[in-house]
């Protein structure tokens, strides 16, 4: 799976989300996104485990900075 | 796995029992303050039925976001576990994720607890049993 078509379908994850299309780049965190606060920072990963079909190490949910960074960790889950 | 009970987001406290205890309530325990968490808790019952009532005290509070999003509402059923542990593990097979991992909770004896979100369901409270 390559970055662009993670990104697709992440776009569609924080829609789900957020309830919003939220335009998304390596650089997005939780501050450029309204409503990104700690509770739904777990129900989007929840979101995206589903969408993906992986499944992050407890370190992960909280430790990832910006987009860019869960975007690589799921490639590295889904390979 | 049981249900323990009810955790009702309240923004005031005392109105709030009050509001329960006209429907018939009455006060299991009284209210105790979770430092951690930075909320006040008071248990009640009727019929069998078991609501905590949980008020954060403080801005930063776990749950201060999800009561200004959401008001004054039910938030989470309790399960009664009796490995935590186990009981997590299998959940995070069914796409739960941990959103507060197991710590003592003072309104439950110090027994351990654990709260879980499915992106689906919304939040549940894993209580280990005593002993």
């Amino acid at each position: 799976m390559d970055r662009t078509e993670v990104y697709t379908r992440l776009a569609s994850v924080f829609q789900d989300v957020f309830d919003r299309e939220v335009v998304l780049t390596d650089e997005t965190t939780a501050a450029d996104v309204p409503g990104w606060d700690s509770l739904n920072h777990i129900t989007l990963i929840g979101t995206v485990e589903d969408e993906f079909d992986v499944k992050f190490p407890m370190k992960d949910v909280v430790g990832m900075k910006n987009v860019g960074e869960l975007v690589d960790k799921i490639i590295e889950l889904s390979a | 796995m049981t249900i323990h009970h009810i955790g009702y987001l309240v923004k005031k406290l005392e109105r709030a029992r009050l509001a329960f205890e006209a429907l018939g309530y009455g006060v299991e325990q009284e209210t105790i303050r979770d430092e951690c968490r930075k909320v006040d808790i008071v248990f009640l019952s009727k019929d069998g039925y078991c609501i905590e009532l949980v008020s954060p005290y403080a801005p930063d509070s776990v749950v201060a976001g999800l009561l200004a999003r959401a008001g004054n509402s039910p938030y989470h059923v309790c399960y009664e576990v009796d490995d935590l542990d186990a009981a997590i593990e299998r959940l995070r097979d069914a796409r739960y994720v941990v959103s507060s991992e197991p710590a003592p909770a003072p309104a439950c004896g110090g027994a351990r607890v654990a709260f879980l979100v499915h992106p689906y369901l919304g939040m549940v409270e894993l209580l280990e049993k005593a002993g």
